[in-house]
């Protein structure tokens, strides 16, 4: 916690609402001026998560730390010093876009107007308009400037573009991108859809059932995990290996998703007929065969 | 240090400022439509004088006021729950002690506010009229003699109108401030009006088996209080007991501490335990 590198730490975190245990011992580190991709399934425990490190909720059990701070102990300050963008954020309708600016300002000791004024400019939005009149992607823009303009050393997003149409979770992404590259901020980037964190992020999370599952660098993802077509010299008998995060068998071909290619590569290369033929996934392919796939090889 | 502890005081006051502006701007219609209603009623009722002064008065800072408590109670946090703009008010760095505070503190000066013009168009639409009203309240006496409060509201209207005014707004106060609080887990105004309407009977409710009790006990009601007598102890509880002065014995001497009593046991004191750092029940029941 005193390695000033890191900028969000999270230590065997415990959460439950009455019977369910949504967090099971989280842990977790960001690295200070990394982009990390923060990937679960809708009720993954994702938002509650942020909202213990908004200091919003208390955990059950566990420690952890926003910039040094423990929310539990001075949420404010941890509030005051990070940006946080919600998802389907919403803002007071009847404020015009510079009302709410100006109003937002007023949290933060920060705030650059200077700052809010360029990226209004850029996101083009209208100072004049009501906030209830703005498009969904539009709102999503102003409640990006507003997590922005104070410059934090790290932000938060949580799911930005949930419910926006592919056109404006483009123009959203595009913006974060812009916005985020050169800023050198951590960056906390949650979403459900892996393909639009990909390209920006450097490490990926994977949060499924209250644990984090996976905490790697994207090219070490890419990398450790590919899929591994084969025609097995004996269709029922499958071998147990480690590392197979998903099997599927097909008019007699098996099709492996794997971590670690090179661990059991040996041993199937014994099974098969013919060779075996690796093939690289996408990012998303790799999420789904970690949190939807079949684990075990069916024996017979 | 003591210039960082100064800069962090003058943050705070600034975001007093911007929370208590936000309420305004969004609770205003609230204000200005009570105020025109109850001005209004009084200000009718009291130019007619279809009614006494002394029945005007408890009528507007009684039923009428509680009606206005409800209104001014229930919106200011359901209302936000339930457009889901509270979750982006809570992510600010804004405690929600401050939120629920602000909320509370624009309801009591809308509150006060209301009364205080309703007042000033009762005196005027009195004074306009130009008669001295007897006030007659003798069903509130049965046989009894009725006590020195209204028989002095005979020779001074106004400032019977006025001390009505005052006791009244303490009441009301005193109401709207755990009425607010407990209407804070509302999920909608729907829910939160009607809740108010529910605890808000109840109430008049508990002060009606005071108003029984002091009645059977004759004239020295408020010495069989101080002899800790049960009955008369929960009315002084009750957060719109004040309103037991026109029932008021021989003298009104005990008003005061009424009044101080209510005020520390229904404003003082939760307010207190909102502000308290610890107070997780508090976090627990307003919720994220």
């Amino acid at each position: 916690m005193n390695d000033s590198r890191v900028a969000i730490h999270v230590e065997n975190l415990r959460k439950h609402f009455g019977q369910r245990q949504v967090l099971r011992g989280v842990s977790l580190d960001v690295m200070a001026g990394s982009i990390c991709g923060f990937l679960g399934l809708n009720g993954a425990g994702k938002t509650t998560l942020i909202r213990i490190l908004l200091g919003l909720s208390r955990a059950d059990a566990g420690q952890c730390s926003v910039g040094g701070i423990d929310p539990s102990v001075d949420a404010l300050g941890v509030r005051a010093r990070i940006g946080y963008m919600a998802e389907n954020q919403t803002m007071y309708g009847w404020m015009r876009v510079g009302q709410l600016i100006e109003w937002v300002s007023r949290f933060y000791p920060s705030w650059d107007r200077a700052l809010a004024a360029s990226l209004r400019d850029q996101m083009r939005l209208d100072a004049d308009e009501k906030v209830g009149a703005l498009s969904k992607g539009q709102t999503s823009r102003l409640a990006l400037l507003l997590a922005l303009a104070h410059r934090p050393g790290i932000v938060i997003l949580d799911d930005p573009t949930l419910g926006l149409d592919p056109i404006a979770r483009r123009d959203l992404l595009r913006d974060v991108i812009g916005q985020l590259q050169d800023r050198g901020a951590t960056v906390f980037f949650s979403s459900h859809l892996l393909y639009e964190i990909e390209p920006i992020c450097d490490r990926i999370a994977i949060l499924h059932e209250g644990r984090i599952i996976k905490c790697e660098a994207v090219d070490e993802l890419r990398e450790n995990v590919k899929r591994i077509v084969l025609k097995p010299a004996d269709a029922a008998r499958a071998p147990d290996l480690p590392g197979v995060l998903d099997f599927q068998a097909r008019d007699g071909q098996w099709s492996l998703t794997v971590e670690g290619v090179e661990s059991v590569r040996p041993a199937l290369t014994s099974i098969s007929r013919g060779g075996l033929t690796v093939m690289d996934l996408n990012l998303d392919e790799i999420f789904e065969a970690y949190v939807i796939g079949r684990r075990e090889v069916p024996h017979a | 240090m003591p210039d960082n502890a100064r800069g962090a005081r003058v943050r705070r006051q600034t975001v007093w400022a911007a929370l208590l502006r936000k309420e305004w701007y969004e609770q205003r219609w609230r204000f200005f439509l009570g105020t025109v209603v109850v001005s209004g009623l009084l200000a009718g009722l009291l130019r007619a004088q279809i009614v006494s002064s002394v029945e005007a008065a408890v009528l507007i800072y009684g039923p009428v006021g509680l009606i206005l408590v409800i209104f001014f109670a229930a919106g200011p946090v359901s209302s936000e729950r339930a457009d889901r703009t509270w979750e982006f008010l809570v992510v600010q760095p804004v405690s929600r002690s401050e939120v629920i505070l602000a909320k509370w503190a624009m309801g009591v000066v809308q509150l006060i506010g209301t009364m205080v013009i309703a007042t000033l168009a009762g005196l005027l639409a009195m004074w306009s009229r130009g008669i001295r009203m007897m006030p007659d309240v003798s069903e509130f006496y049965g046989h009894n003699a009725p006590g020195a409060f209204v028989t002095w509201s005979t020779t001074h209207p106004s400032l019977s109108l006025c001390t009505f005014a005052i006791v009244g707004t303490i009441a009301l106060a005193c109401w709207f401030t755990p009425l607010y609080l407990l209407l804070a887990r509302a999920r909608n105004e729907f829910a939160a009006t009607l809740g108010g309407v529910f605890l808000t009977i109840a109430v008049l409710l508990w002060l009606m088996v005071g108003i029984s009790h002091a009645r059977n006990t004759g004239a020295n009601w408020f010495a069989t209080f101080v002899t800790a007598s049960p009955w008369v102890a929960m009315t002084i509880l009750n957060p719109i007991s004040p309103f037991l002065l026109i029932i008021a014995p021989n003298d009104a001497t005990w008003l005061p501490t009424v009044l101080v009593v209510d005020v520390i046991v229904w404003i003082v004191f939760p307010l207190w335990y909102v502000v308290r750092s610890s107070s997780r029940l508090v976090e627990k029941w307003v919720g994220g």
